[in-house]
This record gives C-alpha cells, structure tokens and sequence, in this order.
C-alpha cells in the first residue's frame, strides 16, 4: 500500500487544521494508514491544491463551496468539540485504505 | 503568546467580534483593517461550535494572520445569562448559542501547533465547562495559560 496524502482545509488554514493534522498525525498510523504528507489549506485553495493529483483525500472544518473535488471530502469539527472523534478517524482510516 | 480575559457586551456576532478586534487593535496585536479582515474571515467561514456534551458553544474566531503583529489569544465571555449567536462551522445554517469566544491571533502557526491542539482538548474538559458557566474570565485565562501555554515554550 502506498503512502497516504492528505490535505486538511479550513477557512485561514491557521487554526483547525493545525488541530486537525496534529490529530490525524497521532492517531492514523495507530489505525494502520501509510501516512505520507499531511499538508493544510484554505479552503479557497482547496480546488487547486487538490488538482495537483498529490492528495488522496480532503479532511476539511468548514463547508466547502465547490461540491466537485476528484477525492473524497469528509467534513468534521470532531477533533474540537471530541464528539463522534474515534468515528471520524475510523471513516477516515477506510477512505484512505480504499 | 499574550492572553487576556474580556468581558462582552453582549450582542450580535459581528458586535462581539468588532468589541474583541479593536481591543486587538488597541492593545497592539494587530494592525488596522483587522476588524474588516475578521468580519469577513467569520461571514465565508464562521467559526462556532458547538460542544453538547458539555452544553454550550464556543467561538474560535480568527482572521488571515496578515494583520496580526503579536499572539495573543482573547478570551471574551458573553454577560451572565447571555448568550452570543455564531453561526455553526459544521452548518452554515445553523446557529451556535455561544458562551465563550476565543479570539485566536496568531501570526504564524507552526510555533503554536501545541497550543492550538492543546486549546481544542480542553474545550472538552469538565473545568473548562464550570469556569465558562460561572463565567469566570481569570478562572479561564488560567486554565489556558496553565494547560495550552506553559511547558510549550
């Protein structure tokens, strides 16, 4: 299995997906994902970023305005409020193990 | 990373961010056009959450780190019995009956990656809930200093 890419949008790309990479960090090689890079965006640079072909899935705090991204969108505040977490990160362990 | 704990009018969303970001202004943590700047950071991607295991809401608003010349972190807490409505960050159609808002001005993130991780752990402790319903602004800071701040210099 090759290594995992993904890309973690929030609306400055500053503060939740610092906490959002941290966590997927920690907790995805735990949930045995191959993690590559966990690089972070704003979500008007979501589209872009995406269409560079390096990511293979968007993890993302806040609505994103395009619907149409070539990967997988899971959108979640779990890793602040700790609600559904271990949910979230057992959806995003399959996305990524597809 | 400086913190301080401000007690709001109360109000709308875009008052309490207006109160907060002057205060910014005019303690010299960021530059003028902050206020615009989180205005419309908070109208394309509002910033409340929800935390229903413990009963209320939070708010993390932030803007581009362009305007901001000193971290700090401003801890605003809604009038006794008051609540501030946010707009949910999972549902743009949803509001937040938010208690507390944390103002995040930071100018650069990689050196505050603890920080921030360490801030959304404690929206979720039992200590953090009682000192927001007691409102209790000193009570909150140090909380957050002593949790968040210290040991990751």
């Amino acid at each position: 299995m090759s290594k995992k890419n993904v890309l973690v949008v929030c609306g400055t790309s500053v503060a939740t997906s610092t906490v959002v990479k941290e966590a997927l960090k920690e907790q995805l090689p735990e949930r045995g994902v191959d993690v590559g890079t966990i690089a972070k965006g704003k979500a008007t640079e979501a589209q872009s970023k995406v269409s560079s072909g390096d990511f293979d899935l968007i993890v993302t705090t806040t609505s994103l305005s395009e619907d149409r991204f070539d990967v997988p969108i899971i959108q979640t505040t779990a890793f602040m409020t700790g609600i559904g977490e271990d949910e979230v990160l057992d959806e995003i362990a399959a996305a990524l193990s597809e | 990373m400086r913190t301080e704990s401000i007690t709001l009018a109360g109000g709308s969303d875009e008052d309490v961010l207006t109160r907060l970001g002057e205060y910014a202004i005019d303690r010299g943590y960021a530059e003028e056009g902050y206020v615009d700047a989180l205005l419309e950071r908070e109208a394309n991607h509002p910033t409340g959450l929800d935390v229903p295991t413990k009963g209320f809401g939070i708010a993390i608003p932030h803007a581009d780190p362009d305007f901001v010349t000193e971290a700090a972190a401003l801890v605003g807490l809604a009038p006794p019995g008051e609540v501030i409505e946010f707009t949910s960050m999972d549902d743009p159609d949803q509001t937040v009956e938010v208690e507390v808002v944390i103002l995040l001005l930071v100018n650069e993130t990689e050196g505050y990656t603890t920080f921030l991780s360490n801030l959304a752990k404690l929206f979720q402790a039992d200590e953090f809930a009682t000192l927001v319903r007691r409102r209790d602004g000193d009570g909150l800071l140090g909380l957050v200093v002593d949790r968040c701040i210290e040991g990751d210099a």
